[in-house]
C-alpha cells in the first residue's frame, strides 16, 4: 500500500500552517520530520524512553482507551521492552490487527495510529496491518490534514489543534510501518 | 479446568431458564405480542439445538434434562387453541408463528394441526415466503429442511449472498452486520451438524470470527462474544487467545443468568439476560460436546 501521496499531501498542509503557539509549531516540525522518515523508510526519531514494561495482549485489549493510547506511545518510543508474560509474536499478530479494527469501528484514528506503531515496534507482519493503514489513510481531508472533524462543534482554533495532533499521530504510524516494511527479517518479538 | 467451569455455568444457566419459563409465554393473554413470540421462538431454537441428534458426543445430561422441560413447555403452548388458530388467522405472520413448531418438528415432534396449516399455506402459494435478508433466507431454508418440509438448502448460494461472504473490510461492520455473521455461521454449519468442506472458506471465516472476538471482548459485549465463541466451536476452530473464554465464563452471574446490557429494557432483569443466557447455554453445550477440539491455540513458550 503506497502511503506516499497521502504523506506528501499532509506535508503540504503542515507547511501551509501559520502557528503562533510554540507548542503547535513544534508539533508541526515533528510532523514534517516523521513525513521525511516515512519517505526514507527510516526509524521515526522521537524523544525516547529507556525501558517500558510491555503489557500482556489481554491487558492491552481490556485497557481503557486513554490508558491504551498512553501505553502504546511509551512502547513505540522505548529503547527496550520488559515483559512479565511469555512473549509470543503469534499472539501479538492475532491481537493487534484485530484491536486496530476494533478501534477503527469506533472511528478513533488516534487509537488506531497508536496501535499500528506498537504493531510495527513488535514486528507484526505489515500485511496484517493493511486494513488499519487503509482506515488511517481514509481519515485524510482534501487539504491534506488527517481527521474527519467536519461535524465537530469546536472552535476553529481547537479544531486546527486537533487536526494537527491527529495528522502527526497518523504520520508517526505511517513512518513506523514504512520502516518495518523496509527492514528485512521475519517477525520475532523484540523483548 | 475451563471445560468444568463451562459445565458448571451452563448447568446454572439452564436451571435459570427453567425457573423463568413463565416469562417465555408466546401470547400476552390471548393477544399476539412480537416480543414475547421472539422469546418463545428463541427458546424453541435452543431446545432443538440441544436435543437434535448430532455427530459429536451427546450433550451433558444436566443440559438435556433442562431442555426436556423446555420442550414440554413449548409443545404445550403450541397446542393451545389460541396459538394454533393464530397461525391460520394471520397468514402474514405464518413463518414467525410456525418457527417454534418447525424447530420441534426437527426433533421428531409432529402436530397434525400445524402440519395441516403448513400444507394449506403451501397449497395457496404461500410457502412461508417473505422478503428476507440473505441470512434470514438461509435460516428459513434450513429450518424447513430440518423440519422435513423442503429440499436441502443450496448452501453455497445462500452463503454467497451474506455479509460474511462479501465483507472485505471488518472495520466497516456495524453490530447488525456482526449478528448477521454469527447467524450465517449457525446456519452454514447447521449448528455444528454439518462440516464445511471448503477448508479455505472455513479458514477465512475463522479469521473473521477471531478478529470480531477481540472487539466484543474489549467492549464486554457478552452476547456477541458468546455468539462468536460459539461459532468458532461449531467450526471446531480454536481462538487465538484463551482469555476471551475466561472472560465469558466469568461473566455468568451466580444465579446462572448472563446479562448483556444491550438487551436491558426499563430495568427488567429478565429482558436484559434471557437472550444472552440462552446463548450461554449453547456455548456451554458446544464446549462439552466437542471434546477433541481445543478451545484456543496454546501460547508457544
Amino acid at each position: 500500500m503506497d502511503a506516499g501521496p497521502a504523506v506528501a499531501s499532509a506535508c503540504g498542509w503542515l507547511d501551509s500552517l501559520d502557528l503562533p503557539d510554540e507548542r503547535d509549531d513544534a508539533l508541526r516540525t515533528i510532523g514534517l520530520q516523521l513525513a521525511a522518515a516515512q519517505r526514507r523508510r527510516e526509524p521515526p526519531r522521537l524523544p525516547g524512553v529507556a525501558t517500558t514494561t510491555l503489557p500482556s495482549a489481554a491487558e492491552l485489549v481490556t485497557m481503557e482507551r486513554d490508558e491504551l493510547v498512553g501505553s502504546c506511545n511509551r512502547i513505540a518510543r522505548s529503547q527496550a521492552l520488559e515483559s512479565s508474560a511469555p512473549c509470543d509474536a503469534q499472539r501479538w499478530e492475532a491481537v493487534l490487527p484485530a484491536l486496530c479494527i476494533s478501534y477503527a469501528r469506533d472511528a478513533d484514528p488516534v487509537a488506531v495510529a497508536s496501535l499500528v506503531r506498537v504493531a510495527a515496534r513488535l514486528r507484526v507482519e505489515p500485511a496484517l496491518l493493511d486494513e488499519a493503514v487503509s482506515f488511517l489513510l481514509e481519515q485524510q481531508t482534501d487539504d491534506g490534514s488527517f481527521g474527519l472533524l467536519a461535524d465537530s462543534a469546536q472552535s476553529d482554533g481547537s479544531r486546527l489543534r486537533q487536526s494537527l495532533r491527529i495528522t502527526v499521530e497518523v504520520l508517526w504510524a505511517l513512518a513506523a510501518v514504512a520502516e518495518r516494511v523496509g527492514r528485512s527479517g521475519g517477525s520475532s518479538c523484540p523483548c | 479446568m475451563l471445560r468444568q467451569t463451562f459445565a458448571d455455568v451452563g448447568t446454572r444457566a439452564a436451571a435459570w431458564v427453567t425457573g423463568q419459563l413463565a416469562r417465555f409465554e408466546p401470547l400476552a393473554g390471548n393477544e399476539l405480542d412480537g416480543r414475547q413470540l421472539k422469546r418463545f421462538s428463541e427458546l424453541a431454537f435452543v431446545c432443538a439445538c440441544l436435543t437434535r441428534p448430532a455427530p459429536s458426543a451427546p450433550g451433558s445430561a444436566a443440559l438435556l434434562s433442562e431442555a426436556a422441560r423446555w420442550q414440554d413447555f413449548v409443545r404445550d403452548r403450541l397446542e393451545e387453541p389460541t396459538y394454533r388458530e393464530a397461525v391460520r388467522k394471520t397468514p402474514a405472520l405464518a413463518y414467525p408463528l410456525l418457527f417454534p413448531y418447525l424447530q420441534l418438528r426437527a426433533t421428531g415432534y409432529r402436530s397434525p394441526y400445524h402440519d395441516a396449516t403448513v400444507e394449506r399455506l403451501a397449497s395457496c402459494g404461500h410457502p412461508l415466503v417473505e422478503e428476507l435478508l440473505p441470512y434470514r433466507r438461509f435460516e428459513r431454508d434450513l429450518v424447513l429442511w430440518n423440519a422435513g418440509l423442503a429440499a436441502e438448502p443450496a448452501w453455497d448460494d445462500l452463503y454467497e449472498a451474506t455479509i460474511l461472504a462479501r465483507a472485505r473490510r471488518l472495520s466497516f461492520l456495524d453490530i447488525g452486520d456482526v449478528y448477521s455473521i454469527t447467524h450465517t455461521v449457525f446456519y452454514l454449519s447447521d449448528m455444528g451438524r454439518r462440516r464445511l468442506e471448503d477448508d479455505a472458506r472455513t479458514e477465512r471465516i475463522a479469521s473473521v470470527l477471531d478478529s470480531l472476538v477481540i472487539h466484543s471482548w474489549r467492549l464486554a459485549d457478552w452476547d456477541l462474544l458468546c455468539e462468536l465463541l460459539l461459532c468458532l466451536r461449531l467450526l471446531s476452530r480454536p481462538t487465538a487467545l484463551g482469555e476471551p473464554w475466561c472472560a465469558a465464563a466469568a461473566a455468568f452471574h451466580q444465579d446462572g443468568s448472563l446479562p448483556s446490557d444491550r438487551w436491558a429494557r426499563g430495568g427488567d432483569a429478565f429482558a436484559a439476560a434471557y437472550h444472552t443466557t440462552l446463548v450461554g447455554v449453547l456455548l456451554a453445550d458446544s464446549v462439552l460436546r466437542v471434546r477433541d477440539a481445543p478451545l484456543w491455540t496454546p501460547v508457544r513458550q
